[in-house]
């Protein structure tokens, strides 16, 4: 009897440790999608980091959810996670594309000012 | 009282019932993000995006008619109006991409425009540079021809300076003897009338051919120059301005290898120089 209810005490044991440690199959791309847009320098730019933050954020809540059992709560959040981090990259990119532009149109307008100086009135 | 009751429960639930099945803020979010991306500018640049935004907020407000309010459709929506979001950056993204190829074609067409023209001028600049070294040579050609011309006209002045008068010696003496004959004598009359009222310098050199001694030779010459200078004198040339010189026969005008040869190298020359001027 007293075996049956260690045995018993140690499934219990396991299944606990298991559901806290168990995370949703969609983690591994959320926190890849996070690291990504911190690798482009998802920091620097004010509204990206804003959303860096989030996701972060939404990937500990997701871990909080699944060591809760919450896997679905947890799959969601994790969704959320990715895509904010996703958002996170491309307003970096667009930024540095934006800075690109700037600096190739300046480049084009000084070419012309410097071909409208070497030109004698 | 009981009505009351009724209608005021009936009121409160449905009242309820509205607040429970009303989309969520972040669904309502959802649906104004993805209005926005759908008729924006950039939009044009991104339609797979616009498109992915569509479904995920079809999929949140699929949440929003079988579970009102929950999890799923606050999450499902949020994502939505991030993706909403993304669409219209992903947009301007390419936009700025696209300006910015625009701006490096214009730079490089530009840059090419420069590149023909400074080679332009190069080529303009080259061939001027050669026309001028073509005009320079022509210009320093003709001066090294005139700087010939001189040279070779200082021989004519100096010709004009400095007249030769060449005597057969044949016809001036007997053979091998310093003795003038009489058609020598006349020859020499006729010279000494022209040079005697003049003051120019007058050399009368003795020339001889190759034949026998050099020392008899030179001799000889002597002899028949100094002959000459004496007939002339005699003829009223100034003795101060003639002098008599033999050379022998170390200064041949033609080979002596021949009769006719030797013949032309017997010879008496008189040279006429004009008094330079002090």
């Amino acid at each position: 009897m007293m075996a049956s209810l260690r045995a018993l005490g140690f499934a219990a044991l396991l299944g606990a440790c298991s559901s806290t440690q168990t995370l949703p199959p969609n983690y591994a791309p959320a926190r890849a999608a996070i690291s990504a847009a911190d690798a482009v320098g998802a920091e620097q730019e004010p509204r990206a980091a804003l959303h860096l933050k989030l996701a972060r954020d939404q990937l500990v809540e997701a871990q909080s959810l699944a060591r809760n059992g919450k896997s679905n709560e947890a799959s969601l959040a994790l969704d959320c996670a990715r895509t904010d981090a996703e958002f996170a990259l491309m307003v970096t990119r667009e930024a540095q594309a934006r800075a690109d532009a700037v600096r190739a149109k300046q480049d084009v307008q000084r070419l012309g000012n410097a071909d409208g100086a070497e030109r004698p009135q | 009282m009981r009505t009351s009751f009724v209608a005021l429960s009936l009121v409160s639930l449905t009242a309820l019932a509205c607040a429970s099945t009303g989309p969520t803020p972040e669904l309502l979010d959802a649906r104004r993000a993805y209005e926005t991306a759908r008729v924006a500018p950039e939009a044009r640049y991104a339609p797979e995006r616009v498109l992915e935004a569509k479904r995920a907020l079809e999929r949140a407000e699929y949440a929003h008619a079988n579970e009102p309010g929950s999890f799923q459709e606050k999450s499902l929506a949020y994502i939505a109006g991030r993706r909403a979001e993304l669409a219209v950056v992903y947009g301007q993204y390419e936009a700025d991409r696209r300006v910015r190829w625009t701006a490096d074609a214009q730079y490089k067409a530009r840059e090419d425009v420069l590149r023909r023209e400074a080679e332009k001028n190069a080529a303009e600049t080259r061939r001027v540079l050669e026309g001028t070294r073509a005009t320079l040579g022509t210009v320093q050609g003709n001066f090294g021809d005139e700087q010939q011309q001189g040279r070779q006209d200082a021989p004519s002045a100096e010709s004009a300076r400095r007249t030769v008068i060449t005597l057969d010696g044949s016809a001036l003496f007997v053979a091998n003897k310093s003795e003038l004959v009489p058609s020598g004598r006349q020859k020499l009359d006729q010279v000494a009338k022209t040079l005697k009222d003049g003051t120019d310098e007058i050399s009368v050199l003795g020339h001889t051919d190759a034949e026998g001694d050099g020392e008899t030779n030179r001799r000889l010459s002597q002899e028949r120059a100094d002959a000459v200078r004496a007939y002339l004198v005699e003829r009223g040339v100034a003795p101060d301005r003639i002098k008599a010189v033999g050379r022998g026969e170390t200064e041949p005008i033609v080979a002596n290898a021949s009769p006719e040869g030797r013949a032309g190298n017997r010879r008496i020359e008189i040279v006429v120089e004009k008094r330079q001027a002090p």
